[in-house]
């Protein structure tokens, strides 16, 4: 069995003949329909990316005790996320070695060791076989039961979040952020104390292909002003100036092909405020709007958290709404509310592929330690109206993205037509943008660039580059 | 464990500690109920937010808690977290959209039958207030689809008598999946 999991197939065709680096056509930066809802793709990223990849798999609030566990899916392999006794934190394949069944069926729980209903198979927190039933009697001396344990993930956790990965010769965890951490840093390690998981994760179905979605959070401003309009009707926000609709805001794509917008809040305050060119001191902004996730009555200790430069940053270009490679999306902003000063949000999600046109999306929602019944009730009505499958924002992505899966299925859509990034506006950094915050910057007039790292990136794994 | 505590929302914690007698089927109060939630499943069923909004209690709250699939002992699996935690005026807001023209999510509309059974009725501590527990069970179809999207859950109403007829001051929806089998709510508004 070893062997065979050793065995990387490195063939560069489909079994059509057609060359899996035709479906990207770098010279005019396009790529093919065909990826969106080809099974044998989808086969392909199975083995080119779920397994070698960095995956979110959960956040470390979600299992705050020893023996905590909860059950997730990496690519499609059902896994256990659970805490050992001495702290650490396992990622285990949820299939028993023995005859294959799950090994825990519910979402979330809590146990000293993990048992199979089906024999009865013991397994160790740490994924090592622990004993079964008529042991003597089943098996003879000799049995090499260290071979026995569940299929284990690398495991490393970054601002809170937990990533599994199965490849034991990938980079770290810290090498595949790469620059992306600093953002990470201003979204989700903002208080000393940290932040935990509103409940648990919202997960719904959307009949559509992962990518969809994952590109999208790849950088994907532009649709905002079409597909989200009536935010207008919510913001005393122009329709047709591209600024309200944060067109200027500037993305940043880094080199595994993570990406992020980082919103031009200055605009928002001004917004808000009618204050023109005089804003008000920072102080006054981190009361106005303090970062999502923390309730206004911590502010001191985001204060002795974080630098000044750190929330000028944070006040007049918050890291926002993006993607971590491959499937994973991140959310740090203000929605407008129907009543009232608009509601905090921070989330981080996942899109998990359950088949070549259907997708899991897993979206967790954050809030400081600690913080008041009456601040996750304002998170719950921002999340509410806005995101998830009960937002009217969110609910409206899941409209086109089916459409975009079920087109890309027909002969001539894959003939004939092709996704288009033609445009791109460079490497800009802003003016007084701090030096800390790398990547690629790009800065003016928000384009296609992000999105279109994210293609080459997912490329150059599709074709065993990487 | 504390994480799946449920937060308590009026209609959950209304629903734990309604105490008072119950209204048999057949009873005025009942009949007027069940009336009640008939013709709101009309109105929505029909589009007709407008009508469907004056029927809500200007402290109205209605929520759906996310559910997880968990061990019997540890019940039923209702998250802190919520699909729908909309106060009047996002109820307003969501359910007025739906007549304007990027409503994306329900526009083209898809075909909605609600069917509501199982109704049962109790005093609670407040006079004029009841709290209605009704099983939904609403089927959906979208665009070229050939079969049903379905929905299913129980509501824990708390249904007050004004002037005007009867509101609703809380609704609590116990939603019957883990993973909600569809991409958006924009039929429960």
């Amino acid at each position: 069995m070893s062997n065979m999991s050793q065995q990387r197939s490195l063939r560069s065709t489909l079994s059509d003949g057609t060359l899996i680096a035709s479906l990207i056509d770098r010279e005019r930066r396009e790529i093919s329909p065909r990826v969106f809802s080809d099974p044998e793709v989808y086969q392909l990223e199975m083995e080119r990316l779920f397994s070698r990849t960095w995956n979110i798999v959960g956040h470390a609030s979600e299992i705050p005790n020893p023996g905590d566990f909860v059950t997730r899916t990496i690519g499609e392999d059902p896994v256990i996320v659970v805490r050992r006794r001495d702290g650490e934190i396992e990622c285990l394949l949820n299939m028993c070695s023995h005859r294959g069944a799950m090994v825990v069926r519910e979402e979330a729980g809590n146990a000293n060791v993990l048992r199979c209903i089906y024999h009865g198979w013991i397994f160790n927190l740490d994924g090592s076989v622990r004993g079964m039933p008529w042991k003597d009697e089943m098996y003879p001396p000799g049995t090499d039961f260290e071979r026995l344990g569940l299929t284990k993930a690398r495991v490393e956790v970054y601002a809170g979040i937990i990533f599994a990965n199965w490849d034991s010769s990938a980079p770290s965890l810290d090498d595949y952020l790469g620059e992306y951490k600093r953002y990470m840093d201003l979204i989700f390690d903002k208080l000393p104390g940290g932040m935990e998981v509103l409940g648990t994760p919202q997960r719904f179905i959307v009949d559509a292909n992962w990518k969809t979605v994952s590109e999208q959070f790849g950088g994907d401003a532009y649709h905002a002003g079409q597909l989200h309009r009536d935010l207008g009707k919510l913001i005393p926000a122009d329709p047709s100036n591209p600024a309200d609709w944060h067109m200027y805001a500037t993305k940043v794509s880094t080199d595994n092909g993570h990406s992020i917008i980082c919103m031009d809040q200055t605009r928002i305050i001004q917004i808000l405020t009618g204050c023109g060119d005089n804003l008000p001191s920072l102080n006054d902004r981190l009361e106005m709007l303090p970062p999502p996730g923390v309730p206004r009555e911590m502010l001191s200790e985001l204060k002795k958290h974080r630098t000044v430069e750190e929330l000028e940053f944070m006040m007049s270009s918050p890291p926002g709404n993006g993607s971590i490679f491959p499937c994973g999306g991140v959310w740090n902003m203000y929605n407008p509310m129907a009543e009232g000063p608009p509601g905090p949000f921070l989330s981080f999600r996942t899109y998990l592929p359950a088949g070549p046109d259907k997708f899991e999306f897993c979206m967790w929602t954050l809030v400081a330690k600690g913080a008041s019944e009456e601040y996750r009730r304002l998170v719950l009505r921002s999340t509410s109206f806005v995101q998830g499958a009960g937002g009217f924002v969110e609910g409206d992505d899941g409209a086109t993205w089916p459409s975009q899966t079920l087109a890309s299925k027909g002969y001539m859509a894959r003939k004939t037509q092709s996704y288009k990034y033609w445009s791109m506006t460079g490497e800009h950094k802003p003016k007084g943008w701090p030096d800390a915050m790398g990547g690629h910057v790009h800065g003016g007039f928000s384009r296609d660039d992000p999105q279109w790292n994210w293609w080459q990136r997912y490329f150059e794994r599709l074709e065993g580059k990487v | 464990m504390e994480q799946t505590e449920t937060l308590k929302t009026p209609a959950t914690a209304a629903a734990q500690t309604a105490t008072g007698k119950q209204i048999r089927h057949g009873e005025p109060v009942y009949n007027e109920l069940m009336h009640f939630l008939i013709e709101e499943a009309h109105l929505l069923d029909s589009a007709l937010y407008k009508q469907w909004v004056g029927l809500l209690a200007e402290d109205v709250m209605i929520s759906m808690p996310v559910r997880q699939t968990v061990n019997r002992k540890r019940g039923d699996g209702r998250s802190q977290l919520c699909w729908l935690y909309d106060d009047k005026a996002a109820l307003t807001f969501k359910a007025l959209r739906y007549l304007g023209d990027s409503a994306w999510a329900d526009d083209p509309p898809s075909r909605i039958r609600r069917m509501i059974t199982n109704v049962r009725v109790h005093e609670t501590k407040v006079p004029e207030e009841y709290l209605v527990q009704s099983y939904l069970q609403l089927q959906r179809n979208s665009g070229n689809q050939h079969n049903f999207t379905t929905f299913s859950a129980r509501r824990d109403d708390i249904m007050r008598r004004s002037g005007t007829g009867w509101l609703i001051a809380q609704r609590d929806i116990l939603v019957d999946q883990a993973v909600l089998g569809q991409p958006n709510l924009g039929f429960m508004i």
